[in-house]
C-alpha cells in the first residue's frame, strides 16, 4: 500500500481542520459582501470545494508520482 | 581399460585431432587451451549439430563431449557417431556435471570410453586425452 | 391537500422502496451484486443527512446563520483521513464478523460483555432523542401540507390514540421490520436495504436541490439578489457573521467535533460505512464523494432560512417548515408535496437504518447474554434460536420506536429539530475514546473504556436530558437554576461553574473530559487478561493479521466437535452451519466426522462464525457452555435429542457416510499422487541446481589452474582468463542469490500480504527497468486498462515476479528491433498482468516444461542465455503463494507473452 497515499490524505485532513475553524474562519466572518454574497458564504463552500477537489485527486490519481 | 595398441588405430602424437564439445563458450575456452599445450590440433563445437558437421570434415581421433546440452544431447551425439562405421576409430571422453551411476552406466552404453566428470581436473583431463591417443 | 392522497403517496413510495430492495437482493444472490459498487456505498453514507438536514439545518440558520454547518463540515474536515481511519476499522470488523459499534467496542476489550451492554445503553438513549426528531419532522410536514388550520395543535394536548405521529412511529416500526429482520445473515449485511438507502439519499438530494432553485431563483433573482435583499434588513443582516449569530470559535469546534465522531460512530453509520460495506477500498471514492453530497445539500440552507424569514411574518411560521412552507406559500402544491416525498425519505431512511442497528445490539449485545447468562437456556435447548433472535430483533425495533415517540411527546416537542439531534451526538462522542483508543493504543484495558463510557455518559445524561425534565414537571425549575441541594457547582448546564458556553458545547467538553481522563488513567493503572492482550493486538495490528485470519491461540480451549456442530446448527440453521463446517474441512484437509475433540482452533473459528451471527459477547459465553471442563451435561442432552430422529434420517446420514468415505478415498489417493510428484520436482530440482553450479566452477577452476601452473602465459591470454573467471564467478553469485530467494519463498511463513495495488507494482517494476530497456533499445509500452487493481499480496515479491518476466522479456525479444509490452486490466474477478515479446517464441513442446522442471530453453542461434533457469520457477512460486496463476502463451517466429492472473481483493478479508 502506498503510505505517500495515506500521508497526503492525512495532509488534507490537518489542512481542512484549521481552515475550517478558527482563528481562520473570524477573518471572513464579519459580515463583508463580496458581489452581494457573504464572503463567509463564498470562503466556505469555495474553500470546501477544494478540499474535495484535492482529495479526489489524491485518492483517484492513477500514477505515483513520487521522485526516484 | 583396454590397454592393448590396434594395429589400425596408430596414431602420430603430434598430428592427434581433438573435438571439444560444450555448450558452455567458457569451458570450450580452457579445454582448448589445455588440448593445445599438449600438441594436438583442437576444433570447437557448441552443440550436436556443429559436432556431427565438424566430425565429418574433420575426422578427428578423439571427441570431448558434454552430456548435457540443448537440442540434442551428448549421449544422442555419441550414438549417432557409433551408427557410422567411418568413426570406428574415434574414441569419445564424456564429461559431464550429472555424476550419477545410472549416467555413467548410459555412458558406457552407448560407446564412450570414459567419463570425467565436472569440475575436472586439469591434469587428470590431459592424462586421460593422452592415454587414450596412445593406447586408443 | 387531502390527507388520503398523501398517506397513498407515503405507502406507494415505501411500496416503491421495497421493490428496489427486491431487486437488489435478487441480483446480489445472483453474484451481481448491486451494491458492491463505491457510489451506492458513498450514497448510503448519505443516510448521514436526516430530517434535521432537511427541515432542520434551516431552523437552525434561521437563528445562527452559517451556525448549522458544523455538523456537516465535521465529516467534511474528517473525510480525508478515513482512507487510514475508516479502512481499518472495516477490515477488523470483517476479520472479526463485528456487527454493531456496541459489538466493536465489546470485542475490542477482550470481549466484555459488560462493555456490550453499557455501549448498547449508551447507543439506545442516545438515539431516542434523534430518532424523535425525524416522527416530528414527518408528522409536521404530514400536518402542514394537509394544511390545517394555521397552527395545528400540539401533540402533547391531543390523547396518543389520535396522534399522527404514533401511527407514524407503528408504520415505521412495521416497515423496518419487513426490511431488516427478514432473515438472518450471518454478516448482517443486507442488501436490499443499501440500495433502498441509497435511492432515497438521491431522492432527497434532488427534493432539497428542487426547492433551494426554486426559492433563489423563482421566487428571488439568485444568490446576489437574495442576499442584497437581506443585508437591508439588520435582523437578517446579522446571520452573515458569525459572532453576530452567537456562534464563537469554541462553540464552532466543538460542534463540528462531535459530527467527526457522529458520522463514523452513530450506530447506523457504523451499519452502513462498516457492517454493510462491501469492499474496503469503497472507502476511497466515498471520503470525497460524501463530502461533495453534503456540500451540494447545503448550499441553499442559508438561502432558505433567508426567503423564510423575509417572506413569513415573524413567528407566523416555524422555521424548521420553512422549506415545505415556501413552496406552499406561493402556491406550488406538486413541488410541496415532491418536497414533502423528499423529507420523508430523508426521515425513513434514518429511523429503517438506525433502528435496525440498535434492534442487532439489543439483541445481541443485550439480551442474548442475558438470555445466555440465565438457567433457562441450558435448561431447554430444544428451542429454534435463530427463529428466537429474530424475535428479539423485532421486539426491539417496536421498543425503540415508541420510546422515541414517548420523548417525542414528552419532551420533543418543545424543541427545534437540531438542539434535539445534537443531544444524541453528544452522547454517541463517548464512544470515540474508546473506539480511536482501541484502534492504535494496546495498553487501553477494559475498566478504562468502562470507566471512560461510564463517566462521559453520566456527565451527558446528567447535562443534557435530565434537565429537559424539567419541562415534563418531573424535577423542579430550582434544580437548574440553583443546582441539585442548591450546590451551584452543580447546576447541570453550567457544571463545575462553567458559564457562556452552550448547553451542547459544556456538555460536550466535560463529558468528553472525564471520559478520555478515565479511559487514559484506569487503563494505566489495570493489567489486561490474555484475551483482552490478544484482541489489543489483533485490532491494532490488524494489517499484520488481515491474511490468514485469527491464528492468535491464546485461550486453549478443546470442546467436542459434536457439540460445536450442534451449536451451529442452533444459531446459523443447519444449511448454514454444515457448510461453515465443510469450508474448515476443506481448508484445513481433515475430516471432523473423524475427529472426537476440537482444539483451540476449531474452537475458534467456530466462535467467529457465531460472533457474525449474535455479537462477540454472546458467542464467547456460548463457547464457553461447550468450552468447559465438564462438557459431558449439554452433549447427554443433545443426544437424547439425537435419538428421538426418526429412523429414516439415519439411513440417510449413513448413505451420507458411505459417499463421504468414497470422497475422501479419493482425496487421499490425490494427495498421495501431489505428494509423489512434488518429491519427483524435488530432485529434479536439486540435479538441476547440483548441475548449474558445477558449470560455472568448472570454467573457473580449469583457468586458474591453467594460469596458476603456466607462469609464462601471454598477457593478453592471462586478461581473457581473468575475465571469464569474474564473470563465471558473478554467475555462482547469481545462482546462488536465486535459490537462497527460493528457498525462502518456499519455506517463509512470516508472508505478510496486504492490500495493495497490482497496477501500482508493476508500474515501479516497469519504471526500474526502463533505462535497461532504452539502453538496448528496445521499444518498451505500459498500459493500463484498469485501476485500482487491489490484491493481497506482497509488495516486493510481486515486484520480483514483474521484474523477472520483463527481464525474460528483454532477453529473449527480437535482438535488432525488439517490442516489449506489459499491460494490465481485470479479468473477472483477477487482476491479470501480461508481459509480451517480439522474440523467437517457445516450442509449444516446451512451453509446459518452463515452469515445471526448472529447465532453461536456450536459443540455437545466440548460445546459452544468461541465468540460471530458476527465474520462471521462482516467478511461479510467488504467483501461486498470491493463490493466483501464470501461464504462457507463444507462437513461434512471433513472440511470448507470459499471463499472471491475482484474485482481487474483495469484501471478504478472511
Amino acid at each position: 500500500m502506498s503510505n505517500d497515499k495515506v500521508f497526503r490524505l492525512l495532509g488534507m485532513f490537518f489542512l481542512a481542520l484549521f481552515i475550517f475553524n478558527y482563528p481562520i474562519l473570524s477573518l471572513f466572518g464579519r459580515g463583508e459582501m463580496l458581489g452581494g454574497i457573504p464572503v463567509l458564504f463564498i470562503y466556505i463552500f469555495i474553500s470546501w470545494s477544494a478540499i474535495i477537489f484535492f482529495t479526489a485527486q489524491i485518492v483517484e490519481s492513477k500514477k505515483n508520482n513520487r521522485p526516484k | 581399460m583396454l590397454n592393448f595398441r590396434s594395429p589400425f588405430n596408430m596414431t602420430d602424437k603430434t598430428n592427434a585431432k581433438v573435438l571439444l564439445v560444450d555448450d558452455e563458450p567458457h569451458i570450450l575456452v580452457a579445454l582448448e587451451f589445455l588440448v593445445k599445450k599438449e600438441g594436438y590440433q583442437a576444433f570447437k563445437a557448441e552443440n550436436g549439430d556443429q559436432a556431427l558437421q565438424l566430425m565429418a570434415a574433420q575426422k578427428p581421433d578423439i571427441v570431448v563431449l558434454d552430456v548435457m546440452m540443448p537440442g540434442m544431447n551428448g549421449f544422442e551425439v555419441a550414438r549417432k557417431i557409433r551408427a557410422n562405421a567411418q568413426y570406428d576409430h574415434t574414441r569419445i571422453i564424456f564429461l559431464t556435471a550429472k555424476g550419477t551411476q545410472e549416467d555413467r552406466f548410459q555412458g558406457y552404453a552407448t560407446g564412450g570410453e570414459v567419463y570425467i566428470t565436472k569440475p575436472f581436473d586439469n591434469d587428470e583431463l590431459i592424462n586421460t586425452i593422452n592415454e587414450v591417443i596412445e593406447f586408443g | 391537500m387531502d390527507a388520503g392522497i398523501i398517506i397513498l403517496i407515503s405507502v406507494g413510495y415505501v411500496a416503491f422502496l421495497f421493490l428496489i430492495a427486491y431487486l437488489a437482493e435478487n441480483r446480489g444472490k445472483a453474484g451481481r451484486s448491486l451494491v458492491n459498487n463505491s457510489v451506492i456505498y458513498s450514497l448510503s453514507l448519505a443516510v448521514y443527512c436526516t430530517a434535521w438536514t432537511y427541515y432542520g439545518s434551516v431552523g437552525r440558520a434561521a437563528t445562527s446563520g452559517l451556525g448549522f454547518l458544523p455538523t456537516y463540515i465535521g465529516p467534511a474536515i474528517i473525510a480525508p483521513a478515513w482512507w487510514m481511519l475508516l479502512k481499518k476499522v472495516i477490515i477488523i470488523s470483517k476479520s472479526q464478523r463485528i456487527t454493531s459499534i456496541a459489538d466493536f467496542i465489546s470485542s475490542r476489550y477482550g470481549k466484555s460483555t459488560w462493555l456490550g451492554v453499557i455501549a448498547t445503553l449508551i447507543a439506545v438513549f442516545g438515539i431516542i432523542p434523534y430518532i424523535s426528531i425525524q416522527l416530528k419532522a414527518i408528522s409536521t410536514s404530514f400536518d402542514l401540507l394537509v394544511a390545517r388550520p394555521d397552527k395545528p395543535p400540539l401533540h402533547s394536548e391531543i390523547p396518543f390514540y389520535l396522534d399522527s405521529a404514533l401511527y407514524i412511529a407503528i408504520a415505521l416500526a412495521v416497515f423496518t421490520i419487513l426490511f431488516g429482520t427478514r432473515n438472518l445473515d450471518p454478516n448482517e449485511r443486507h442488501e436490499g436495504l443499501v440500495a433502498a438507502i441509497a435511492f432515497e439519499s438521491l431522492l432527497k438530494l434532488v427534493a432539497f436541490l428542487t426547492v433551494g432553485i426554486f426559492v433563489t431563483f423563482g421566487i428571488y433573482d439568485g444568490f446576489g439578489s437574495l442576499f442584497r435583499q437581506a443585508a437591508a434588513n439588520p435582523e437578517l443582516y446579522r446571520l452573515f457573521s458569525l459572532e453576530d449569530a452567537g456562534i464563537n470559535g469554541w462553540e464552532w469546534f466543538w460542534l463540528s467535533f462531535l459530527s467527526m465522531a457522529a458520522v463514523m460512530l452513530l450506530p447506523r453509520q457504523f451499519h452502513v460505512s462498516v457492517v454493510e460495506n462491501t469492499n474496503p477500498n469503497h472507502v476511497g471514492k466515498a471520503s470525497w464523494l460524501f463530502p461533495l453530497y453534503l456540500l451540494l445539500i447545503n448550499i441553499f440552507v442559508l438561502p432558505i432560512a433567508i426567503a423564510g424569514l423575509d417572506q413569513f411574518p415573524a413567528g407566523s411560521y416555524e422555521p424548521d417548515s420553512f422549506v415545505l412552507g415556501l413552496p406552499l406559500a406561493h402556491g406550488k402544491e406538486m413541488l410541496a408535496l415532491f418536497v414533502g416525498l423528499g423529507g420523508f425519505s430523508a426521515a425513513t431512511s434514518m429511523v429503517i437504518v438506525a433502528v435496525i442497528a440498535l434492534s442487532i445490539m439489543i439483541g445481541n449485545n443485550l439480551v442474548l447474554p442475558l438470555v445466555l447468562r440465565s438457567q433457562t437456556f441450558h435448561q431447554e435447548p430444544y428451542g429454534n434460536l435463530s427463529g428466537r433472535l429474530l424475535g428479539i430483533r423485532r421486539i426491539s425495533i417496536v421498543v425503540v420506536l415508541l420510546l422515541a415517540y414517548g420523548y417525542f411527546k414528552a419532551v420533543g416537542e418543545q424543541y427545534s429539530l437540531v438542539s434535539v439531534g445534537l443531544i444524541s451526538f453528544t452522547a454517541i462522542a463517548q464512544f470515540a475514546p474508546s473506539v480511536l483508543g482501541g484502534i492504535y493504543w494496546k495498553r487501553a484495558t477494559k475498566k478504562g473504556a468502562l470507566w471512560g463510557l461510564l463517566a462521559g455518559f453520566g456527565i451527558w445524561a446528567y447535562t443534557l436530558p435530565l434537565p429537559t425534565m424539567v419541562e415534563t414537571g418531573v424535577l423542579p425549575l430550582h434544580f437548574i437554576e440553583d443546582g441539585p441541594f442548591g450546590i451551584e457547582l452543580l447546576r447541570p448546564h453550567e457544571l463545575f461553574g462553567l458559564a457562556g458556553a452552550s448547553h451542547i458545547t459544556q456538555a460536550a467538553f466535560w463529558s468528553l473530559l472525564f471520559n478520555c481522563g478515565a479511559y487514559f488513567f484506569v487503563s494505566l493503572y489495570t493489567s489486561r487478561t490474555p484475551l483482552e492482550v490478544s484482541q489489543a493486538d489483533l485490532f491494532v495490528d490488524i494489517y499484520k493479521y488481515s491474511k490468514g485470519g485469527t491464528d492468535y491461540d491464546v485461550m486453549r480451549r478443546q470442546a467436542k466437535v459434536q457439540d460445536i456442530r450442534i451449536l451451529l446448527n442452533r444459531f446459523l440453521g443447519e444449511p448454514r452451519g454444515n457448510l461453515v463446517l465443510n469450508a474448515y474441512e476443506n481448508a484445513q484437509r481433515i475430516d471432523l466426522s473423524q475427529k472426537q475433540i476440537a482444539g483451540a482452533d476449531l474452537v475458534n473459528y467456530a466462535e467467529t462464525h457465531l460472533a457474525g451471527a449474535i455479537g462477540a459477547a454472546s458467542a464467547k459465553i456460548i463457547i464457553g457452555s461447550i468450552a468447559k471442563e465438564e462438557p459431558i451435561s449439554l452433549e447427554e442432552m443433545f443426544k437424547v435429542l439425537e435419538q428421538t430422529k426418526e429412523i429414516i434420517q439415519y439411513s440417510k446420514a449413513l448413505e451420507k457416510k458411505s459417499a463421504e468415505l468414497e470422497r475422501t478415498t479419493k482425496q487421499l489417493k490425490e494427495a498421495n499422487e501431489q505428494l509423489k510428484e512434488l518429491d519427483r520436482l524435488k530432485a529434479d530440482f536439486i540435479t538441476t541446481v547440483t548441475h548449474e553450479l558445477r558449470t560455472p566452477i568448472t570454467s573457473i577452476k580449469a583457468l586458474s589452474r591453467i594460469m596458476q601452473e603456466t607462469p609464462r602465459l601471454p598477457e593478453e591470454q592471462k586478461q581473457e582468463f581473468l575475465s571469464i573467471v569474474v564473470s563465471e564467478s558473478e554467475r555462482l553469485t547469481r545462482l546462488i542469490n536465486q535459490v537462497l530467494d527460493l528457498e525462502k519463498i518456499q519455506s517463509s511463513q512470516e508472508w505478510a500480504l496486504g492490500p495493495l495495488d497490482f497496477a501500482e507494482v508493476a508500474e515501479k517494476a516497469f519504471s526500474g527497468l526502463r533505462q535497461l530497456m532504452r539502453d538496448r533499445q528496445i521499444q518498451h509500452r505500459l498500459l493500463i486498462e484498469s485501476r485500482p487493481l487491489d490484491v493481497m499480496g506482497h509488495d516486493d515479491r510481486l515486484t520480483q515476479v514483474v521484474i523477472n518476466l520483463i527481464s525474460n522479456a528483454i532477453k529473449f525479444c527480437d535482438p535488432r528491433e525488439g517490442i516489449v509490452t506489459v499491460r494490465l486490466w481485470q479479468e473477472g474477478p483477477a487482476a491479470a498482468l501480461e508481459v509480451t515479446d517480439n522474440g523467437d517464441g517457445i516450442p509449444e513442446k516446451d512451453q509446459k516444461l518452463i515452469f515445471e522442471k526448472f529447465t532453461q530453453l536456450s536459443d540455437q542461434a545466440r548460445g546459452k542465455p544468461q541465468g540460471s533457469g530458476l527465474g520462471l520457477f521462482i516467478t511461479h512460486s510467488i504467483v501461486r503463494r498470491h493463490a493466483g496463476n501464470i501461464r504462457v502463451e507463444s507462437l513461434p517466429g512471433k513472440g511470448t507473452s507470459f499471463i499472471v492472473e491475482i484474485p482481487l481483493l474483495n469484501g471478504n478479508v478472511n
